[in-house]
């Protein structure tokens, strides 16, 4: 699975979207970005809207 | 239509081309106020900086102050321009220059004073019909 | 061209100052009731102490107004200012006025944020701010005429209209000297929605010259365009001088070019490929909020719907006019204000007119759109259209309709009631008619431009509505609808919406994703933290004539690794060095935070001034924060038996709706209290929300009046 499947999973469409693996933070390329299995995901939107 | 074309092997980046630029537009010699703008690369070669005349800017512009004339050289109103720097971001080469003495932005109009003043050939005023990014333009 | 047929009822000559530093150092004073104009002093005190914008509003109403003042009392004020950055060319959003009043919705002070031309071109016209007291005993024009060295008050003839698209062109006809001075005018009007309901917005107009024609932007919150008409001003008309960039005579013109050039770049570089504001506007949230569950849909019930994707962003890129440099001040390439050219309106007194509408923006879409279960891209335009012509706020006209359906669709109205008119969910027609209702002053539109507030009170007098079900599901506080955005699984933003000076807006906070989504703020601690920071900070825009959206609707990918990256602190430092570089003035950011902080305090003790501002004003209606109906419940069952076990160390097998329902409405609320005490000892108030003396000093805003006001609350 690759970070941008796990966001469309997620439905997580916003477009400032921050996404660490095991604590190392991604910040390009999710289409082919791959999460290895096990690993600590984190996605973390930054504020916008309004 | 007549761009500026930039050999960057002939370039020996003496400056002489900045240095008549802003002597022939602004009447000083200052790097800061010169429409095209030399610099060293990491492998010592140099690149350089000035329009193309491809009018990205043109429609970018809130008030109509820029505009291609029949030589299609893109210019700037001053007494239109309200310096807001749009075109300055929307350049896609960063030929669009600002300096704090005006509010009004400037750029290279393929006068050719630079050209006749570089000592190694390195710039040339062409006839093209479609420009590149700045560097050779044939 | 120029026929002026108007007489001049009062008549005040001056000579334009030259703007120092981002101020021309003077206010002007119109009481239409004599009618009278004149000069004030801007003081250094001022300057150093409010800034500017909505701290100049605030400064001008604490002095203008009684402690008894209401909205329609004649020492109420329409106020407007830019602030000192307002007015600058080299910055995305610089062009902002702040127009205040005391709100027929709220009784407090409401203050709305909004482009056009009107606030910077007031200054260049020597004026940092305008104040109009009084009511006119006719219908008067404010005609402030920097070329020619005057200000006058004029009745206005009877063949002026009022709808803003009509009274514009009527007012570029007959103010403006030729087609040259057209591009330096601008306007500010309401319309006849205004005179009929408390939801009246004002119009703030630009000159578009590429098109050649006249756009607006709207001060939509609180009914100031509802102040204005029963001030019977038609129009505050301003003729200014063309426009340079350095008409504010900035201390370090540099600073401004750096930061300019700097976030031009990323416009240009980020904006296609993050939200699109320059082909859309704000538009790309519609789907996005629908992803998110936050989307209103029927009256804030559910937060996503199938048919989203009608009205999603790329329909209106299609229908949006492209191309244009669509900035609401020079230099904005955010661009955000779109318009559709050629629209031919279909419904209502101008049925067959073609004419410009527009927007529409995220908040009307999905206010007047998805909340109303409204999903054609024609309703919403015709909307947005007649509410911007009528002078009515389109959030709390789409908040208003979506309680308003559901009060249909709940039998609390039905066809007897509304006269006729259907209000189902969906029925675009329905809510069309009750929009040209509040145009002509008749109907059920009378009722429903009150407001929801006094909707819910008529609603259980006359309509034997049952006044807790009203209460639950009125999507208000302080008398003010919301803003479009669900609350629910969010208590950080409940807070956002309820514990506000003004009312539910979320340009004081918009902290859903780093609450609901990030889990970023556990504690009530770390929320009330989060809505002390983010509320003054965005303050701050408008004490200074700035635009909310270029901070944080395009940002360098960059700024993901920054230690703070919801601060967005390298714009943070743009905005700074653009003060500093304007007024000379050196701060940093702590500075700014305490620039807010003076405001936002003061307008607090004003509003407890007018009787209001406490505890009690803060509350929340439960359709905020958590499921009225058994229908929401069910809605997302899963997710709320899921909190009963991890939240309430409850089993849901063993309990009946009514209990879940019951379980989740007293968990809910007393978690609001609970943020409620956490964010007033944050800000430095007391447990009913009155700021301390103490506080109140350490910001240098002990007046004498000011502490009055406080010490009765103590």
């Amino acid at each position: 699975m690759t970070i941008a499947d796990l966001l469309a999973q997620l439905r997580y469409s916003f477009p400032h979207i921050i996404v660490s693996i095991n604590g190392e933070v991604i910040t390009k390329d999710f289409a082919t970005h791959p999460i290895p299995d096990g690993a600590d995901v984190r996605v973390i939107h930054l504020i916008a809207g309004g | 239509m007549k761009v500026l074309s930039f050999n960057p092997e002939r370039c020996i980046g003496c400056g002489i081309c900045e240095d008549v630029c802003s002597e022939t537009w602004f009447k000083v010699t200052d790097r800061e106020k010169s429409r095209i703008r030399i610099s060293e690369g990491e492998n010592g070669s140099f690149s350089a900086l000035y329009c193309v005349q491809a009018g990205d800017c043109i429609d970018v512009c809130p008030v109509e102050a820029l505009s291609r004339n029949k030589q299609g050289i893109v210019l700037v109103k001053n007494k239109v321009c309200v310096g807001c720097l749009s075109c300055v971001g929307f350049c896609p080469y960063g030929a669009m220059f600002y300096h704090p003495d005006q509010t009004q932005v400037f750029k290279c109009v393929a006068c050719g004073k630079c050209a006749d003043a570089c000592p190694e050939n390195a710039l040339e005023i062409v006839e093209i019909d479609t420009p590149r990014a700045p560097g050779l333009q044939v | 061209m120029s026929d002026k047929t108007t007489t001049i009822l009062a008549e005040f000559a001056y000579t334009p100052p030259a703007v120092e530093r981002g101020y021309a150092g003077q206010t002007l004073y119109v009481d239409v009731s004599t009618p009278s104009i004149a000069a004030k002093p801007v003081t250094e005190e001022m300057k150093e102490k409010f800034i500017g914008g909505r701290g100049f509003d605030l400064w001008l109403l604490w002095h203008g107004v009684k402690d008894g003042t209401r909205w329609d009392s004649p020492e109420n004020e329409v106020v407007i200012s830019s602030g000192p950055c307002g007015g600058i060319t080299q910055y995305p959003g610089s062009g902002k006025s702040i127009a205040a009043a005391i709100s027929p919705l709220t009784d407090v002070m409401i203050d709305s944020n909004v482009g056009g031309h009107f606030g910077p071109y007031l200054k260049f016209a020597g004026w940092d701010a305008i104040e109009v007291q009084g009511k006119a005993d006719q219908e008067v024009i404010v005609f402030i005429d920097a070329p020619g060295g005057k200000v006058t008050v004029e009745a206005a003839p009877a063949d002026a209209p009022t709808d803003t698209h009509l009274l514009g062109h009527w007012l570029l006809e007959h103010y403006a000297p030729s087609a040259d001075d057209y591009p330096q005018m601008s306007f500010v009007t309401a319309g006849t929605g205004s005179e009929h309901t408390r939801m009246g917005c004002l119009n703030f107009s630009l000159y578009d010259r590429k098109r050649q024609d006249l756009r607006y932007k709207q001060a939509g919150r609180g009914g100031i365009g509802t102040v204005l008409r029963d001030k019977k001003v038609k129009a505050l008309v301003v003729r200014s001088f063309p426009i340079s960039g350095d008409m504010n005579a900035p201390a370090d013109l540099s600073k401004l070019q750096a930061a300019g050039a700097s976030i031009h770049k990323e416009v240009a570089t980020f904006d296609p490929v993050q939200n699109h504001m320059r082909t859309s506007g704000t538009t790309y949230l519609v789907q996005i909020m629908d992803d998110y569950d936050l989307l209103p849909v029927h009256n804030f019930k559910f937060g996503r719907h199938p048919d989203t994707p009608k009205i999603k962003r790329e329909v209106w890129e299609e229908l949006l006019t492209q191309g244009l440099p669509d900035g609401c001040w020079y230099g904005c390439t955010v661009a955000c204000a779109h318009a559709v050219d050629g629209y031919e309106v279909k419904t209502g007194p101008y049925q067959g007119q073609t004419v410009i509408v527009d927007g529409p923006e995220y908040e009307t879409v999905a206010g007047c759109g998805s909340n109303c279960g409204i999903f054609e891209p024609w309703a919403i335009l015709e909307i947005n259209f007649y509410c911007d012509t009528y002078g009515i706020d389109t959030i709390s006209f789409g908040t208003g309709m979506a309680f308003a359906m559901e009060c249909y669709e709940a039998g609390v109205l039905d066809a007897e009631k509304t006269g006729g008119l259907e209000l189902t969910f969906g029925n675009a027609e329905a809510a069309l008619e009750v929009l040209h209702q509040m145009g002509r002053g008749e109907g059920f539109g009378l009722i429903f431009g009150q407001g929801i507030r006094r909707m819910k009170a008529y609603f259980a007098e006359h309509f034997g509505a049952d006044p807790q079900f009203v209460q639950d599901i009125g999507m208000e506080n302080k008398g003010l609808e919301y803003s479009e955005y669900l609350t629910k699984e969010s208590l950080a933003q409940q807070g956002g919406y309820g514990l506000t000076n003004k009312g539910p807006q979320h340009d004081e906070a918009w902290l859903i994703f780093m609450d609901m989504v990030n889990n970023e703020l556990p504690t009530f601690e770390a929320k009330a933290e989060a809505l002390h920071y983010f509320p003054m900070w965005r303050t701050w825009f408008g004490l200074c004539g700035f635009c909310k959206l270029p901070w944080n609707d395009v940002v360098d990918p960059k700024n993901k690794l920054s230690p703070e990256p919801q601060k967005i602190m390298h714009h943070v430092e743009n905005y700074r060095q653009i003060f500093m570089g304007v007024t000379g003035r050196e701060i940093d950011y702590d500075d700014i935070i305490t620039q807010s902080e003076r405001v936002y305090n003061l307008q607090r003790v004003l509003n407890i001034r007018l009787g209001k501002g406490l505890r009690e004003h803060d509350a929340i209606p439960y359709r905020s924060a958590g499921p009225v109906t058994e229908e929401e419940y069910l809605s997302r069952q899963e997710r709320y038996d899921t909190q009963l076990r991890e939240w309430l160390g409850l089993n849901p097998d063993e309990m009946t709706l009514a209990e879940k329902m019951a379980a989740h409405r007293e968990y809910r609320m007393d978690r609001y209290e609970k943020l409620t005490d956490a964010v007033y000892a944050r800000r430095g108030w007391t447990a009913d929300g009155v700021p301390t003396p103490e506080h109140l000093k350490k910001l240098g805003i002990d007046y004498p009046d000011v502490l009055a006001v406080v010490e009765k609350h103590l």
